[in-house]
């Protein structure tokens, strides 16, 4: 029993592990996708339609290292965004503990 | 072998011994509620260090409510103490892990923590207490054959990993810290006290 308990416990860390460095070495954003909240997805499906669509019209061609730099562009901001919104949410919830009444605006 | 004949060492020792042990399940209560405040914190951080601490909280939640019942166990103030000590690492302040380099430290830090309180909890078995307390025979099996606190290592290793995230979280670390020191001191004495070490 506690020899299966063990295994179990080494799988956890093993899969953590493993989940870590599969998120530290894709730096290009793919590992993004697994996370992203429903307004980054609709952002990006919204961003590709529009390109596909331009693409499709021979308006502009993009080449892999655009698409490279797009992916990393967007990752940036994407992270950006998110610390922005972190530190609205912590500025928020300081206030309420303070019993400050003032609604602050997120991300201004 | 040894830790056999010292569990029926003492169950031959005519004790008044409790018939249920109340305190195992009301330890494994509150085990079950910081597994779910650990829960709560993952949500709203994404901290690996608190999921894998609902695993751990979870576990012990389990042996709590099947242990052993205690010949003896601690004052009061060293209960409250530990039970304190035990809370605090659900206190610790998130962090974002914007460095890959950062990333991967705390989160390693973690996971080794993690894993060395997990199998030190899974060594201990039913004779897992929050503080000390005679329950059979010392544990010199498993990871305690290497370590004699692997359980306040392990949450130390991963604490560290807390601290790099947020240097807010130094402050706690050192109540944690001085509070680990406390209770491996007084676990010493109270074990050498009454078990043949």
């Amino acid at each position: 029993m506690k020899s299966i308990l063990k295994v179990i416990a080494i799988s956890i860390a093993l899969g953590a592990s493993f989940q870590t460095v599969v998120r530290a070495t894709d730096s290009g954003g793919q590992y993004l996708e697994a996370s992203m909240t429903e307004d980054e997805v609709i952002l990006i499906d919204l961003l590709s339609q529009r390109l596909q669509s331009r693409q499709s019209n021979g308006a502009i061609l993009f080449t892999d290292e655009d698409e490279s730099q797009l992916a990393q562009t967007l990752t940036k901001y994407i992270r950006q965004t998110r610390e922005q919104m972190r530190f609205s949410n912590e500025l928020l919830r300081g206030k309420e503990v303070m019993g400050v009444k003032e609604s602050a605006e997120p991300g201004i | 072998m040894l830790r056999n004949l010292r569990n029926q060492e003492f169950n031959n020792t005519p004790s008044p011994m409790v018939p249920k042990d109340w305190s195992g399940r009301i330890a494994s209560l509150m085990m079950l509620l910081f597994a779910a405040i650990a829960f709560q914190r993952w949500l709203e951080s994404k901290e690996m260090f608190f999921i894998l601490l609902v695993f751990r909280d979870v576990l012990a939640a389990v042996y709590f409510w099947v242990r052993l019942p205690a010949r003896e166990v601690s004052h009061l103030t060293l209960k409250v103490v530990a039970y304190g000590s035990a809370m605090l690492p659900l206190c610790y302040l998130g962090g974002s892990d914007s460095s890959i380099e950062l990333m991967l430290i705390t989160r390693g830090l973690a996971i080794l923590g993690f894993l060395i309180s997990t199998i030190a909890t899974i060594d201990l078995g039913n004779s897992l207490g929050i503080a000390p307390a005679v329950r059979g025979g010392v544990c010199k099996t498993g990871i305690y054959k290497y370590l004699k606190h692997p359980m306040y290592t392990g949450y130390m290793v991963a604490e560290i990993g807390m601290v790099l995230l947020n240097p807010w979280n130094f402050l706690l670390f050192a109540l944690s810290a001085c509070l680990y020191m406390m209770r491996m001191r007084w676990e010493n004495r109270f074990l050498s006290e009454r078990t043949l070490h």
